[in-house]
């Protein structure tokens, strides 16, 4: 972020800076940390993390994201259409904009700022689901149980499982003020119709087996329709690692077979995902009451390990600093 | 938490909703619902919003026992008032006013933990910044929050309340900066509204006047047109008539010109009674170089030397009713030629007012058939002018083909009475029938239902016939939302515009209530109201009285009964019509409260008196209360009341003009008697004179002078008060030393505003109203004096009298200031206000002219505005001195502001006023530049270009100065 950006009143840019707060606080710094915010207007999440690298773009990007406007052009139309339903004054702008922009396909290096601009609007206001994710998985669990979730620790399972598109079902453990502890097996994408339950909870290893059982044979509901946000804007904005296996992350295009590509394929998007097999989550309330938090869902902080005993380690350490500084993101 | 995303969203509703719509952009919230609380203890149901199936916030629409149909909305709320049935959760909101209700003590919601109870921070103590509006708007409001199950609440919240505390100040952080928001949106649209509306009025007068009417009104025109139409005409006469016509038309512009600046001023500070045809149409009419000119390019004006094109019908009644102007004799019914024919003595005059106005198709009316209404200010009829400059444009250009077929434009007027109140209709209130008059304007060329005209309606392009088109334009605001003036559809604007001021309110941010269009039988009506005009303000406690006379009978006759003075104060602020009132009359209990307001309520004090009018009558009125004569300025005061015998509202009105002018002529002349004396040249089966005769043999004071029949017979000790139509009186009566010696005199010609009120009286049961007499005895009887560097330059002007010889005898002089002095008007030619010599009030008099009107104040010095001693009013003609006793004053603001002259402070102004009150208790301030800021403001003001027309043109017109002046009220905005 720069200090421009600093400055600007739009939620992405002030919550990120105090995600940096938190992380200095902790000594957690260099450690990867999403944060979605729970939009209660419209009880839908807003997804807000961005890649160190992506808090701006050169005429390289630029061009790459010209080129995606030629190329899948009813793609960001549908999206624009879609997000321009129950817009707010900040995202009708940037839908405007990107009209307009659109349907010129000239964009020019002057256009390198705005274009960052309301590209992160529409990506900030995009409304996901509130049970889709990991941050549906905590938010469901937190608002059927009626109790304050303190933390989450979850594991992906994704060995031998042929039943998500991109984000795999995942163990979870639920830590609770009240002392009890929960586990289930939980789905982060939608289900089909017929599949009663997102939330298998389990006590023994013989009913976790059981429910694993159960879940093997479960098929998602259809895949999301938003390509754009999902298969370029999301990893451009969140910084996937490159395709082609450059050093740096994603920029807007890539080649697959000598021909030039723009979207990510899910099944890219799913490998990285897998690489993030551990994590542990984070509720955030919204009212900070005499050193606590009260109140209603306010986000939910996610940090990815790859393995077990990081992630282990990690809550053992920072457990209590996280909680104790989760209050300067509602600050 | 961050609030910028909410703070971007437009304020489309008031405050309150405003912040509960956006609220969840910050706080989740189940359910959020607002009561009001009514005065009868009765809790209503306002709105709520609520979640819908998806999660979203959104506003429910259900209401009144439909809100059971949510499962989790088990409101008990009437079907048809939505008042809360459920009378424990009643008292628990509006007596208990807990901050936070158990989940159980109420039988609605999801049965969560509890529900905060904010109501009080919508008061300027949280919120200092809240509007004037939206406080009154949020003042009863109650708002229930209902938290989501799974809000995690501390475990003493209901004792501590945290929680609610903590989100409660996040609302008033909110709160305070949409109030700012809103108050800068309220600004720029009460602004922009403003400019925009004085944008297009100016804008419009320039298109429609200088456009069109003046370039085809230049001298060479007229000449070339009259010499057209009529070859013979002699140099003298076509220059009388070039004068004349260019006159008319100069005066049109000089009011229209006041009126705008009022407008952009001050506007609606009090309103004019003027009878809607003979007043305000009639001269529109005789306009001829405005009439004929506005759509000469069009081809509709005068093409032949005896029609207009333009064609203006007048109906009073629901069916035919019709009232038709006759001009001269050999003129057909409502038809205005350009100039007279060739008259009986061979000479060609401009067309004059009419000679006769009569009605048909209305055989079973017994008045006249006009109707008297109240017009926004002293020069309120510029504003149906303005509306008439637009329906007339309008209907000219967009229909040329239509009028090319039915060979003129035929323009529509019909005023008539409110009957029922539709509920249902929304451009009507219950009330609407006491208040206003309903007008209907339409013309013989616009088809309503054309096709093919394109709007936007919610983002998408739909296609509206006419009359859809215009009422769409007339619901558009006249700003965009910055404040900036919106393009197009200007006449729409200024029509909408003056169908706001007509309905007497200068409320401009919402004027889209005051028009309409209709379609009957194929044509397209432009529909609004005009004020009734408001009478007589009863102010008393008197239950009686108040049962009695506050009957609708009484009110729809314009008599008002009011419940003491804050109830006077509050009727007239929330009340529909500004009309101001004719006269006051106060019961004794009135007057001692009154009293009391002077002395610790002072501001309200001074407020009212500039509301009243200046004509009061205190009932009950006894020797102690002499002491106070001060309390009201010129007040008459009568030991009884006039109610008792009064039965019927025109008994009242009469009973109480009766006593007004018993008053005035113990003000003016020590009680003595009066005898009203009229001669208007006609034989006595003549009309009017013959309507005047039947009213002079059942009235003691009033006489009508007839052609051939006369002995001046009114008692010989009485004084007299002459209206004469060219001096000639004085040649009909018998005993001429008798009429030498007059108290008032007052020529009548077609040169008189006046005429038109003294050649179609108003009529009631088909006689003449007794009111219009009594007011003619007023105005002769009324001295008032003119402080005024313009008048006073106009002072020494010979007037063109055709008789100067009558003139020199009746006024010993032909000059204006004689002819004043002879209808009792004193204008003041020299002037000096602390001690020391009168000063000429206009650089061009000289310091001792042969005749002058010396006015000496005698206050102290400036800083003490106290009289040293007398102040003194002289006439004085060839060193003969004539000590005179005005009534009232009429002060130029500039004279004020003349260091030369006076040369107060701006501060002061106020007390320099009140100061000449004590002596002089009708004053009035007068300016020709809208209402200017330094007014006083409780002054009461009147335009200087009505004071130019009544008394710096040819003629003096006492009567209607005198009308306008009594009537003068000074509202605020907030009045």
């Amino acid at each position: 972020m720069n200090d421009e950006q600093r400055l600007y009143p739009h939620r992405i840019y002030q919550i990120n800076q105090r995600l940096e707060e938190v992380k200095q606080v902790c000594g957690i710094e260099e450690r990867l940390v999403t944060f979605s915010i729970l939009n209660s207007y419209n009880r839908k999440f807003n997804w807000l993390v961005v890649n160190k690298k992506r808090w701006a773009w050169g005429e390289k990007i630029l061009e790459n994201i010209n080129g995606c406007f030629s190329e899948h052009e009813g793609l960001w139309q549908e999206l624009l259409k879609k997000l321009g339903e129950k817009a707010n004054k900040i995202l009708a702008d940037s839908i405007e904009y990107f009209k307009r922009k659109i349907e010129n396909k000239n964009l020019s290096e002057k256009d390198c700022e705005d274009v960052h601009y309301h590209l992160l609007n529409l990506y900030q206001y995009y409304p996901h689901d509130s049970d889709i994710g990991i941050d549906g998985v905590i938010y469901r669990n937190f608002v059927n149980k009626r109790k304050k979730l303190l933390y989450a620790k979850g594991e992906l399972l994704t060995e031998g499982m042929n039943n998500f598109h991109i984000y795999p079902w995942i163990d979870m453990v639920f830590i609770f003020e009240s002392g009890t502890r929960l586990r289930s097996i939980s789905a982060q994408e939608p289900q089909g119709k017929n599949d009663t339950g997102n939330d298998l909870e389990y006590y023994t290893e013989a009913q976790y087996k059981d429910k694993i059982a159960t879940i093997r044979g479960r098929k998602p509901a259809k895949a999301s329709q938003d390509k754009i946000y999902f298969e370029y804007i999301f990893p451009l904005i969140m910084g996937y690692p490159d395709p082609n296996g450059s050093a740096e992350p994603f920029n807007g295009k890539w080649e697959k077979d000598g021909k030039t590509k723009y979207l990510i394929e899910e099944e890219k998007i799913r490998e990285l995902v897998s690489e993030f097999k551990y994590t542990v989550c984070f509720p955030v309330y919204d009212a900070f009451i005499n050193k606590r938090l009260y109140g209603n869902f306010y986000g939910n902080v996610v940090i990815p390990f790859a393995f077990k005993e990081d992630r282990d380690e990690f809550i053992k350490e920072y457990q209590r600093k996280i909680e104790d500084s989760l209050f300067l993101l509602i600050k | 938490m961050d609030t910028y995303e909410i703070l971007t969203q437009p304020i489309k509703t008031d405050i309150l909703e405003h912040f509960i719509e956006h609220i969840t952009m910050l706080q989740d919230w189940e359910y959020i619902r607002v009561f009001e609380s009514k005065n009868g203890g009765e809790v209503i149901l306002n709105y709520c919003y609520g979640r819908a199936e998806n999660g979203a916030w959104e506003k429910c629409l259900l209401r009144g026992s439909y809100c059971a149909t949510k499962p989790e909305c088990l409101i008990q709320i009437n079907k048809n008032s939505y008042e809360l049935e459920d009378a424990k959760f009643k008292i628990i909101i509006r007596d208990a006013k807990k901050k936070h209700i158990p989940c159980g003590e109420i039988g609605f919601g999801l049965g969560h933990m509890h529900k905060a109870l904010q109501e009080d921070i919508f008061t300027e103590r949280y919120i200092p910044e809240l509007d004037e509006y939206d406080k009154s708007e949020c003042e009863k409001k109650i708002v229930i929050y209902e938290y989501p199950p799974y809000t995690i609440i501390p475990d003493d919240e209901h004792k501590e309340h945290t929680l609610g505390l903590f989100y409660e100040r996040q609302h008033i952080d909110l709160l305070r900066q949409f109030a700012i928001k809103r108050k800068v949106i309220l600004e720029t649209i009460r602004h922009g509204t403003k400019a925009a509306t004085n944008a297009i009025i100016s804008r419009n007068f320039s298109h429609h006047i200088g456009s069109h009417v003046i370039p085809c009104a230049t001298v060479e025109k007229i000449q070339e047109k009259v010499k057209a139409f009529h070859r013979t005409v002699t140099d003298e006469d076509l220059l009388k008539i070039i004068n004349t016509l260019k006159t008319r038309l100069d005066t049109y512009n000089q009011k229209k010109s006041d009126f705008m600046a009022e407008i952009a001023t001050e506007p609606l500070i009090t309103t004019k009674s003027m009878c809607f045809y003979k007043n305000i149409i009639v001269p529109f009419i005789i306009n001829t170089l405005l009439i004929g000119n506005i759509c000469e390019t069009e081809g509709l004006g005068y093409n032949t030397p005896s029609e207009c094109k333009i064609k203006i019908r007048f109906f009073f009644g629901k069916d035919k009713e019709e009232l038709i102007a006759k001009f001269n004799h050999d003129t057909d019914a409502n038809n205005y030629p350009y100039i007279s024919g060739e008259l009986k003595d061979g000479t060609y005059r401009p067309l004059d007012n009419p000679e006769e106005i009569r009605k048909e198709n209305a055989s079973n009316i017994n008045d006249d058939g006009d109707k008297e209404i109240a017009v926004p200010g002293p020069l309120g009829e510029c504003a149906l002018y303005s509306f008439l400059e637009n329906f007339i444009r309008n209907a000219a250009k967009h229909n040329i083909k239509a009028w090319k077929v039915t060979k003129n434009l035929e323009i529509n007027i019909r005023i008539s009475e409110i009957k029922d109140v539709d509920p249902n209709d929304p451009f009507y209130k219950e009330g609407d029938q006491n208040e206003f008059y309903n007008v209907e304007i339409w013309d013989n060329v616009t088809d309503p239902n054309k096709q093919g005209f394109k709007v936007k309606e919610n983002g998408t392009e739909v296609e509206k016939n006419l009359c859809e088109f215009i009422n769409h334009q007339i619901r558009q605001p006249i700003i965009n939302d910055d404040g900036s003036l919106r393009k197009g559809s200007w006449g729409i604007a200024e029509m909408k515009i003056m169908a706001t001021l007509l309905r007497g309110s200068d409320c401009f941010e919402k004027m889209e209530e005051n028009l309409r269009t209709i379609k009957t039988d194929d044509k397209l009506i432009y529909e609004f109201k005009v004020m009734k005009p408001k009478k007589m303000a009863v102010i008393s406690r008197n239950t009686t009285k108040t049962n009695k006379y506050g009957c609708p009978e009484f009110k729809n006759k314009g008599i008002w009964l009011f419940n003491g003075i804050n109830d006077f104060f509050e009727r007239l602020k929330n009340g529909r019509s500004k009309a101001s009132f004719e006269f006051a009359i106060l019961d004794k209990e009135t007057f001692e409260e009154l009293k009391n307001y002077k002395n610790g309520r002072d501001r309200e004090y001074k407020r009212l008196l500039a509301i009243l009018p200046f004509r009061v009558i205190v009932e009950g009125y006894n020797d102690s209360m002499k002491e106070n004569d001060n309390i009201i300025p010129g007040a008459s005061g009568i030991k009884g009341t006039l109610f008792n015998n009064s039965t019927t509202p025109l008994d009242l009105i009469n009973s109480i003009w009766q006593e007004w002018i018993n008053y005035l002529k113990k003000r003016t002349i020590n009680g003595t008697d009066v005898c009203l004396l009229l001669f208007l040249q006609q034989n006595n089966d003549e009309k009017p004179t013959n309507y005047y005769v039947k009213k002079a043999n059942c009235m003691d004071n009033f006489h009508v002078i007839t052609k051939g029949t006369d002995g001046l017979q009114c008692n010989h000790e009485s004084s007299l008060l002459l209206f004469d139509r060219h001096f000639a009186a004085y040649s009909e009566v018998e005993n001429k030393d008798r009429i030498k010696d007059l108290l008032f005199h007052e020529t009548i010609d077609k040169n008189n505003p006046d005429f038109a009120h003294m050649f179609s009286p108003p009529l009631v049961d088909n006689k003449i109203s007794e009111e219009f007499i009594h007011a003619l005895i007023e105005a002769s009887l009324l001295r008032i004096l003119i402080i005024d560097e313009r008048i006073a330059e106009k002072a020494y002007d010979n007037i063109n009298w055709i008789e100067s010889e009558d003139a020199e005898r009746t006024y010993h002089g032909t000059q204006r200031i004689y002819a004043a002095r002879g209808g009792g008007i004193y204008i003041c030619t020299h002037l000096s206000v602390f001690n020391g010599d009168e000063k000429p009030v206009h650089p061009n008099i000289g310091d001792s002219p042969l005749v002058s009107v010396r006015v000496k104040l005698n206050m102290k010095s400036k800083e003490d505005l106290d009289y040293s001693k007398e102040p003194t009013v002289t006439m004085i003609l060839n060193e003969k001195e004539e000590t005179l006793k005005p009534d009232a004053v009429i002060i130029h603001q500039g004279i004020l502001e003349n260091d030369e002259l006076v040369g107060i402070r701006e501060n002061q102004f106020g007390d320099f006023l009140e100061k000449i009150k004590e002596k002089y208790p009708y004053v009035v301030v007068d300016s020709g530049r809208g209402i200017p800021h330094k007014l006083h403001e409780l002054a009461k003001f009147m335009p200087f270009s009505l004071l130019d027309d009544y008394i710096g043109r040819e003629r003096i017109a006492k009567y209607n100065i005198v009308k306008i002046l009594m009537s003068l009220s000074r509202r605020t905005n907030n009045e």
